[in-house]
């Protein structure tokens, strides 16, 4: 009857006779069946049921495929498919956490908490040296069967068959029990590092394969069919980047047999499949693996990351023979890592496919409009992912990186003298103009770009032009394109690029990345930048900035770096300034001494000068100050290539500066002697007067330089004259009767106070020394017709007609909150990194945003030690990338570095933690698999 | 019972697995089987996220005003409105302020012999033998009505040297060090007097003097080298006929600061077991009766000046002393006077002059005209500017409207 019923079904399921390969799209919500269309099924994302789960309801069936009684091998594949999706993975089931928390967007805590759930639950597996030989560590239900098992023991004996494992006692009756959480109680309760297992795992879970619990040693999973059935997990093979694929070796709990479930990229599994027998006229493989490879195809063109699932089954004899040779392999102190990889892959192999999974990777929200801003703001984005290529075009052209009628040169060499043909024969195309190496680094202006061309090249592509032979020409032709796409990259490829493009272009780059594979590139980046969320906290750890979204990159790029730079270059402007009236304050009184090294200032003012009374400004303008409102940087990124090209800090602002430091240096002294000449001014009284003059004009400059008047900047600049030079010195001089030999001010500042000798040059001097300067600004401010001086005219205007509410009343971001719903605090850029980086992070962070508008890398050509690209030495860290490595999908992120003149940039997309490393960070439990 | 029996199971897992390995506990499953576990957890760590406050999120309120034609040549205005009249005011100031300087370098005294050559002998400047005594007639042109104030007035002196400076030491002059005490390293090497144990390399002229090895007091370069000509002044009055020539009046009470009179000079109780400057005609205690509180020139002369050439105030004319019947009560009059020179300081080493200045002072002080002049320079050039600047704010708005039509690249506008 029951197979009547589901021969029935058949063509549902399979689309008329063609079987048993089934493939799904589990987009996080849905799973859908494999006919319906690929972009129905991207486009049913957001459905919270599956529009048409036909293999759920067939599995979900009254006389659905069960354990007990498995009566074809269609219904076992069925049965193995969604096993394989709710074990072989590392989902924790934490159902005690307040749903709340797992379920929300992942913020510090959530994410710690459910790092140190999955961390927890690796610990157990790492505890138990070796797999148990039997299922003693069942539970107490089971012990009917389990009375027959032996002892565990770490002795790689065979193991006696055990009966059917099933956790109850209804196994003659005809419903099970039902489970015993909802789904809904499951989904929040999932805890993985990767978003990407949490999804499968909550797709199995919908389709009626749920996993209930996972302890060390076994797994609780519910089926429709036969209710609660624990499998014992005889051994964890976790994912790491080599291998690209995770296995779990259970025992199935039907026949008691050793079953691996494996999960993995195409290329680590399909290479791994059993040869399909010509002999065996009733096998499918090859038509199974034909389908899921079209089906993969599909999924990838929709910017689906697929899965292959695959099944082995051993018998006693062969694990016992593995579980010898893994025992002794974790025994080894030397070469413990090769034995147990050999070990694995020994295992791994004789695959049969079951089918494939596409996990839609949405993006996160607002990336799109942030590629597009930063590319609007001349910066050069390049994704370095370790996503198919064909995913990786599509993510490119779902955030706007690659646009429609783009000529897509895709690079595809097996060796470096092919990737030089083909890079040479489009740079001929291109028309561009060779270079050495060294005539990179030294020229002055960067090529424009080509709208028309993108790049893309995946890793074995990418590994030949890291070739020094290749290099060079890769770089000029990059550098050309509007943007470069890295696909199957490693994380040691990663970082070789971002160390090519910082090195032999002499860009500053940024890395942004959420994912350990991120890690490297990061630290190799001019400024890393970690997004904090779903992935985990390793990006976060090395990153000089945290973000929790990618979309607040654009904040940080083009509000806060772009104030940041304009801040630090008026800021260092002023620093030297104030240095240089210092000094010329007190050389001019050289030509009056007879050269003889007396300074006219007190030396307790000698120290304050810069010290405390002019130190408050140049500090509120490097912190505080902001030229531009948020808004308008943010509705106009274009105004960030002003940082690119350095135009706040160009060779002649500084010399101009030092010249108008002279000037105001000049006019200060002079004043001040002209009123002292022949009369019986003494030196203390005179120096007084100079320096008072000299502080009020130098307060006057730094005002002159604030663009933005907070009450912190009236408080600095108010208080440095009046505070820390008038007081300050008024009551130094009442105090101090006989010290400071041989100045020793008592009561000169107090008697000079009395005197218009004092007095008069404090008017004169500050505003004769900063006629020049403020005619310049002026001048400048209004017939400048470059895009920053519109947007200060802009500004200024808009804030002049806003009301009749004094400007400083109002808030600049009351707009910014209103779009935002109230919530401030959602659009704010963590300038603090989560992790124990905080001081260093952000000093390294500040660093960074500093050298976005230097050209640091130009200057440095003559330096012999900078050998021509061809020559010199490189060294990348970790490890050189193999070349099976590169053939292998080692990691799935999708990664960006950007890169501009000046100024770089990077960005991240997702990514996986499952690096055999066990600091694996965190995952949120309750969202989908986004950016 | 199913639920119940697996419960009680994990549990007894727990508990197991708790007991045999000692090490952190399991991951909660159940909450009711986990109440223990939680508790034993550790806290949270504490939440990095940083402050939502304005400060922290660079938003506070900011006046963004910006420098334009528009809003500068305002400012221009201003500033040419207050600089002019300020300057006005100053250089009348200035202007009102009569002085009349004289100045006696090369003055001769009765026998013809010039004094400057004489004061140039060495140990003149110690002993003055032989006297010279230069007399000088002077004609004052003008009333100098109110305070007249009398300055010496010397040239290419730097007495701002750096190693001039600091050759002082104000403990000495506040009495606080007795005379045992040595005196600072900066007076040297007017610091002691040259006894054998301390040759003096720089002063080869102290070596031969057999000195009692004291501590000279007050010692340094400064108090070494103190101003010791003395005038006298005469007045001619035409009434009373050449012969009768009255002498001015004055003081050198209150020619220094009070600040310094007060606190920065006291008495010395005891000068035994010191030497006075070697320069220096007359001791401390010869100088004043309460050294060095009294003796105001030292005071003035200690206040180093700014600049090479400068004056000190010697005297302040005393317009209502008895002495002098009504002659000099609103000042001095014009005409005839006599300045009787006790030449005694050597300025041709130095290539110096030396003047006697007479004087009156307004608010600005002296006469010195610079001041106002610059002031009303400026404020000139700011009107100047300031026009300049309407006609840019003119044309600057003109070329944005023209320029409005074309197509060049724009920043979109916000509404802010």
């Amino acid at each position: 009857d029951s197979q009547a019923s589901i021969e029935c079904r058949q063509p549902i399921l399979d689309g008329g006779n063609q079987k048993r390969d089934c493939d799904f799209d589990v987009t996080g919500a849905a799973v859908c069946g494999r006919d319906l269309p690929v972009s129905t099924a991207a486009a049913a994302n957001n459905a919270d049921r599956s529009p048409t789960s036909e293999l759920a309801d067939a599995l979900a069936a009254p006389d659905g495929p069960s354990l007990r009684r498995v009566t074809s091998l269609r219904q076992r594949r069925l049965l193995d498919f969604f096993l394989v999706m709710a074990v072989c993975n590392s989902v924790v089931v934490s159902i005690d956490q307040p749903a709340s928390e797992s379920a929300a967007d992942s913020t510090a805590t959530s994410a710690t908490s459910v790092d140190s759930a999955v961390k927890r639950w690796k610990r157990q597996v790492w505890r138990r040296k070796a797999p148990p030989a039997a299922s003693s560590e069942l539970s107490a239900s089971a012990a009917v069967a389990a009375s027959a098992a032996p002892t565990p023991s770490l002795t790689p004996s065979p193991t006696p068959p055990t009966p059917l494992v099933l956790e109850t006692d209804q196994l003659s009756a005809g419903t099970p029990e039902p489970c015993r959480y909802t789904d809904a109680e499951l989904t929040k309760a999932y805890v993985a590092e990767s978003p990407d297992e949490a999804a499968l795992v909550r797709a199995a879970c919908r389709s009626g394969c749920k996993l209930v619990q996972r302890d060390a040693d076994s797994c609780l999973v519910w089926l429709p069919a036969d209710g609660h059935v624990r499998l014992p997990l005889l051994c964890v093979m976790p994912f790491d980047a080599d291998r690209k694929r995770m296995s779990v070796l259970v025992r199935d709990p039907a026949t008691n047999r050793p079953m691996l479930l494996t999960k993995g990229a195409d290329c680590a599994v399909l290479d791994r499949l059993r040869p399909s027998d010509p002999a065996d006229t009733d096998s499918d493989a090859d038509r199974v693996l034909l389908l899921t490879r079209l089906h993969m195809e599909q999924y990838s063109v929709a910017g689906l990351r697929t899965l292959c699932l695959a099944v082995r089954y051993l018998d006693e004899a062969e694990y016992a023979d593995w579980l010898a040779e893994y025992t002794l392999a974790q025994r080894r102190i030397q070469g413990r890592e090769a034995a147990m990889a050999r070990a694995f892959d020994r295992l791994e192999a004789g695959l049969e496919l079951l089918g494939a999974t596409g996990v839609e990777d949405r993006l996160q929200e607002g990336a799109a409009d942030t590629v597009a801003a930063l590319r609007e703001a001349g910066i050069s984005v390049w994704v370095l992912t370790g996503d198919k290529q064909e995913t990786a075009v599509q993510v490119g052209h779902a955030c706007r990186l690659l646009t429609e009628g783009q000529q897509l040169l895709t690079l595809v060499a097996d060796s470096p003298a092919e990737a030089g043909d083909r890079v040479r024969r489009w740079l001929r195309e291109l028309d561009v103009a060779y270079r050495p190496a060294y005539q990179i680094r030294q020229r002055r202006a960067r090529p424009a770009v080509r709208d028309g061309v993108a790049l893309v090249l995946d890793g074995r592509a990418l590994r030949h032009c890291l070739d020094e032979l290749v290099s060079c020409d890769f770089l000029l032709l990059a550098e050309q394109c509007s943007s470069v796409l890295c696909c199957r990259t490693t994380p040691s490829q990663k970082a070789a690029v971002v160390g090519l493009v910082k090195e032999s272009l002499g860009m500053q780059t940024l890395a942004i990345g959420d994912g350990a594979n991120d890690v490297s590139m990061i630290q190799t980046a001019d400024i890393g930048v970690g997004i904090s969320g779903q992935e985990g906290m390793q990006a976060v750890m090395a990153a000089d900035f945290s973000l929790a979204r990618f979309r607040f990159l654009k904040k940080l790029l083009l509000v806060h770096g772009h104030w940041c730079y304009d801040r630090l270059a008026r800021m260092s402007l002023y620093l030297f300034y104030k240095n240089c009236v210092y000094i010329m304050m007190l050389f001019w009184y050289q030509l009056f001494n007879g050269f003889s090294g007396q300074v006219n200032i007190g030396q307790v003012y000698q120290i304050c000068f810069n010290l405390t009374m002019t130190s408050l400004g140049p500090l509120v303008i490097g912190i505080l100050d902001r030229h531009l409102s948020a808004e308008i940087l943010m509705a106009n990124p274009v105004l960030y290539t002003d940082a690119q090209n350095c135009r706040s800090y160009l060779p002649w602002h500084f010399w101009l500066n030092i010249l108008d430091a002279v000037w105001q240096s000049l006019v200060v002294f002079f004043v001040a002697y002209l009123g002292a000449m022949d009369t019986d001014c003494g030196i203390w009284s005179f120096g007084d007067t100079v320096v008072s003059a000299g502080v009020i004009t130098a307060v006057a400059h730094n005002a002159l330089e604030v663009r933005g008047w907070t009450g912190l900047h009236w408080f600095a600049l108010l208080g440095s004259p009046l505070i820390a030079w008038f007081a300050f010195a008024i009551v130094l001089n009442l105090v101090c009767t006989n010290c400071l030999h041989p100045d020793n001010p008592y009561y000169v500042i107090v008697h000079g106070l009395t005197t218009a000798r004092f007095w008069l040059p404090q008017l004169l001097a500050p505003v004769l020394a900063l006629t020049p300067r403020l005619c310049v600004r002026a001048y400048r401010n209004t017939t400048r017709s470059n895009l920053t001086a519109q947007a200060l005219r802009h500004q200024s205007s808009a804030a002049s007609t806003r009301s009749t509410k004094p400007a400083w009343l109002l808030s600049p971001s009351a707009a910014t909150r209103r779009r935002n719903g109230g919530g401030s605090s959602g659009d704010a850029v963590e300038l603090a990194t989560a992790g124990n980086f905080d001081g260093a992070a952000v000093a390294t962070g500040a660093a960074g945003i500093i050298s976005v508008g230097g050209e640091v890398g130009l200057s440095t050509s003559s330096d012999p030690h900078r050998l021509p690209l061809q020559t010199r030495p490189r060294t990348f860290p970790g490890p050189p990338p193999t070349a099976a490595a590169l053939t292998a999908l080692s990691s799935r992120s999708l990664s960006f570095l950007v890169r501009g003149n000046g100024s770089g940039v990077g960005g991240g997309r997702r990514v996986r933690t499952r690096s055999a490393s066990s600091a694996a960070a965190t995952a949120a439990a309750g969202r989908r698999a986004s950016w | 019972p199913i639920i119940q029996s697996m419960a009680s199971n994990k549990r007894a897992q727990h508990e197991m697995q708790a007991h045999s390995s000692g090490g952190p506990p399991p991951p909660p499953q159940y909450p009711d089987a986990d109440a223990g576990a939680d508790n034993e957890e550790k806290p949270p760590p504490p939440l990095r996220k940083p402050s939502d406050s304005k400060f922290h999120q660079q938003k506070l309120p900011a006046w963004q005003p910006l420098l334009t034609a528009r809003s500068v040549f305002p400012l221009f205005f201003l500033v040419g409105a207050a600089f002019v009249p300020i300057g006005a005011v100053l250089f009348t100031a200035s202007q009102s302020v009569k002085e009349a300087e004289f100045n006696y370098t090369n003055c001769r005294d009765a026998s013809g012999i010039s004094c400057l050559e004489q004061a140039n002998k060495p140990d003149y400047y110690r002993w003055l033998r032989p006297p010279c005594v230069c007399n000088m007639s002077i004609h004052l042109p003008d009333n100098l009505t109110g305070q007249v104030f009398a300055y010496y007035a010397l040239t290419n002196f730097y007495q701002n040297h750096r190693r001039y400076v600091k050759s002082r030491d104000d403990s000495q002059l506040l009495g606080w060090k007795p005379g045992s005490e040595e005196p600072l390293q900066d007076c040297s090497p007017y610091r002691q007097d040259p006894g054998s144990e301390e040759p003096l390399q720089d002063c080869s002229p102290y070596r031969q003097d057999p000195g009692s090895g004291s501590w000279i007091l007050p010692c340094g370069a400064i108090a070494n080298s103190l101003f010791n000509d003395t005038f006298q002044l005469f007045y001619h009055s035409p009434t009373a006929g050449a012969d009768l020539a009255v002498e001015v009046p004055w003081t050198s009470r209150g020619i220094s600061w009070a600040s310094d009179r007060e606190r920065k000079f006291g008495r010395v109780k005891n000068f035994t077991g010191t030497s006075k400057p070697p320069n220096w005609r007359l001791s401390p205690e010869q100088r004043s009766a309460d050294s060095f509180q009294g003796d105001e020139e030292l005071i003035v002369w200690m206040r180093t000046a700014a600049l090479p050439s400068f004056r000190k105030l010697h005297r302040i004319v005393l317009h209502n002393a008895s002495s002098a019947a009504d002659w000099f009560k609103d000042g001095l009059p014009s005409g005839n006077y006599t300045l009787l020179v006790n030449y005694a300081y050597p300025v041709n080493a130095f290539s110096g002059t030396k003047s006697f200045v007479l004087t009156t002072s307004s608010w600005s002080g002296g006469r010195n005209p610079a001041l106002g002049i610059i002031y009303m320079v400026v404020g000139c050039l700011h009107i100047v500017l300031g026009a300049l600047f309407v006609v840019i704010h003119i044309q600057a708005s003109k070329n944005l409207r023209s320029s409005n039509n074309e197509d060049q690249q724009t920043i979109r506008p916000v509404f802010l």
